[in-house]
């Protein structure tokens, strides 16, 4: 009884003090996500302001909610098209990239060679080239196809800019998965095919959302290519759309009011792809740590 | 089961030959893919910066290492390249350091957590140019008493009106606020980075730790900051090429200024490429940019390596 009581003691104040931590700690993370989270704090507030009342104060309370920014920018073209062309060069990148990168990082990663490994790390050492290295020849390149001013050309862009990323994450994924499942599809009669299409690739879920959700970041967002690329206003994905929205507000009469509702529903769109994927990427953590 | 692995074995040629036919199938959209929008547009920039194309005109002439020489005997452009190691050091440095502390206080069990977590996650979703407009406001200087930048308009909030100051437009200031900028955005991937390496870290060394009486920093340093390094080296390599290829949120923060303060390389060579119609220099800086960013990656992966190693023995 005396015994336990004296180990009890020193297990007491390791507690207290672990308690004291742990508080300073969230009271710190606190202080600092207020940070965080200030700049979009500004964005979402004045994007409900009158112009006057972000004026007077682009830190105080809006004194009425009121919509008329997001009407007025819902009622203008360019956030509708910006949107649509957004949406289909994201769509249509990421489906390219995931299916073609998924393949080649496949036959990389379960059939290795001398002459895969060299086309892998081909493939990785694009990761370290600046997008300035290429651009200007890839325009041009896609002026003398003909797909200037078509998604094609933006899409076929950013799968080839995209496809290191994608080989480096699914070579690495591909390269995990335990032989045994390999032999039991080949007892089976399965083809390489069959094999890819029904279990390896349905068993990539995780690292397919992390590099949908790094590739939807940097596509979504992205502004220098899509201006090249684009010079037709109709087919201009929205941050290009953004740029010259701002231009003109500004111009006209510093309309703050309206750039701030613009950006709000920017950024909408790839949060909600991120809330998505998230879900699967935390599934993708869980399941890892549980295999071990 | 002896006999299933027989009954696979009966037609090893034809199943290896529709097996090899199947790989190259795999392969090809994405080899197809990239060797043409990728490698071969790297090769014609190589090529391009040994002449004087101008980025419309069908000809130019071959001018040999001229681009080349003008990047390091021109003091203008070459001035970008010291702006850009400065950027990438302070970069690398505030966010190697601040997204291991930030991953460290997430990797715990609180009510907090999750809502911390997507707090530090949100910031990666926005793009440079409207962290530019945004940031910009937000750091915009005194005009009047009734126009002023948010930061200095809290500064007077609570009256320390002698702070105020124009952060973007002071020399001394410029380069620190955008890298604190570039933090806010990058924070979330540096930290989930770390998060995911930490999670994989045995309880039981903690335990052990514990029970030898180890306090908590000791057991940072000793356990978490030494079994992480797998995740410290993605981050760090990730940290040096993207800060060497950052662009777009310097641009629309800073459009370079004041003065030069703030312009790195890429800044410059979209100057050159688009508003003065010297894409093969353009082309031969990006080149001299792509070296210095293989070196240097080199460099980083050798010493991390040697430092793995040290560890594990």
């Amino acid at each position: 009884m005396n015994a336990g009581k004296q180990r009890l003691r020193p297990f007491g104040s390791v507690l207290k003090n672990r308690a004291l931590r742990r508080s300073l700690v969230t009271a710190c993370m606190i202080v600092v996500a207020v940070v965080m989270l200030f700049p979009l704090y500004v964005i979402l507030l004045n994007s409900f302001k009158t112009m006057r009342e972000f004026w007077e104060s682009p830190i105080a309370w809006p004194k009425t909610t009121s919509f008329s920014n997001y009407k007025y920018v819902f009622g203008r073209l360019d956030y509708f098209v910006g949107l649509r062309n957004s949406a289909i060069i994201l769509a249509g990148s990421l489906s390219l990239m995931v299916i073609t990168g998924a393949m080649a990082g496949f036959v990389v990663a379960r059939r290795p060679s001398k002459i895969k490994r060299g086309i892998y790390l081909m493939f990785v050492l694009g990761i370290t080239l600046p997008t300035f290295t290429m651009i200007f020849p890839q325009i041009r390149l896609i002026t003398n196809l003909g797909l200037r001013d078509q998604y094609l050309g933006a899409v076929l862009l950013y799968v080839a800019m995209g496809m290191p990323t994608a080989m480096f994450l699914y070579n690495g994924f591909f390269g995990t998965v335990p032989r045994e499942m390999e032999e039991a599809a080949r007892i089976d009669g399965c083809s390489l095919w069959r094999m890819f299409f029904k279990i390896f690739f349905p068993l990539s879920v995780p690292t397919t959302s992390t590099l949908v959700l790094v590739q939807s970041i940097g596509i979504w967002n992205d502004v220098t290519l899509a201006q090249l690329v684009f010079n037709d206003d109709s087919k201009r994905p929205l941050m290009p759309a953004l740029s010259d929205f701002y231009g003109k507000m500004i111009g006209s009469a510093m309309r703050w009011d309206y750039i701030y509702a613009f950006i709000v529903l920017c950024i909408i769109p790839v949060s909600i792809i991120f809330v998505i994927v998230n879900r699967y990427l935390i599934r993708g953590i869980v399941e890892g740590a549980l295999k071990g | 089961m002896k006999r299933l692995y027989a009954r696979g074995k009966l037609s090893p040629n034809r199943d290896g030959a529709r097996d090899k036919i199947i790989q190259i199938v795999f392969l090809i959209p994405a080899l197809t893919i990239f060797i043409v929008f990728f490698l071969y547009p790297v090769s014609t920039s190589v090529m391009y910066s040994f002449t004087d194309w101008n980025g419309i005109s069908r000809e130019s002439n071959f001018i040999w290492f001229d681009n080349y020489i003008e990047f390091f005997s021109n003091s203008t452009i070459f001035r970008t390249l010291p702006t850009t190691l400065y950027y990438a050091v302070l970069n690398m440095t505030v966010l190697t350091f601040g997204g291991f502390f930030v991953a460290l206080a997430l990797n715990r069990r609180s009510r907090f957590t999750p809502v911390l977590r997507l707090t530090f996650f949100i910031p990666m979703l926005v793009s440079g140019l409207i962290v530019g407009f945004v940031f910009r406001e937000i750091y915009a200087p005194v005009l009047n008493e009734d126009n002023m930048g948010i930061i200095n308009r809290l500064l007077t909030m609570v009256g320390l009106s002698g702070l105020r100051g124009n952060l973007l437009g002071n020399v001394n200031t410029a380069m620190i606020v955008v890298v604190l900028t570039g933090a806010w955005v990058q924070l979330g991937t540096t930290s989930m980075i770390y998060l995911a390496g930490m999670q994989i870290i045995p309880r039981e060394l903690y335990e052990t730790a514990e029970i030898d009486g180890a306090g908590y920093w000791r057991q940072v340093y000793h356990i978490t900051w030494k079994m992480i390094v797998p995740s410290l080296s993605i981050n760090m390599i990730l940290l040096l090429v993207n800060s060497l290829k950052s662009y777009e949120m310097i641009f629309y923060l800073t459009q370079g200024g004041p003065g030069t303060a703030t312009k790195v390389v890429n800044m410059s060579v979209m100057e050159f490429s688009v508003s003065a119609y010297k894409v093969g220099l353009g082309c031969a800086m990006s080149i001299i940019v792509a070296l210095f960013i293989f070196v240097l990656v080199t460099v980083i992966n050798v010493l991390l390596r040697r430092r793995e190693r040290g560890i594990r023995e």
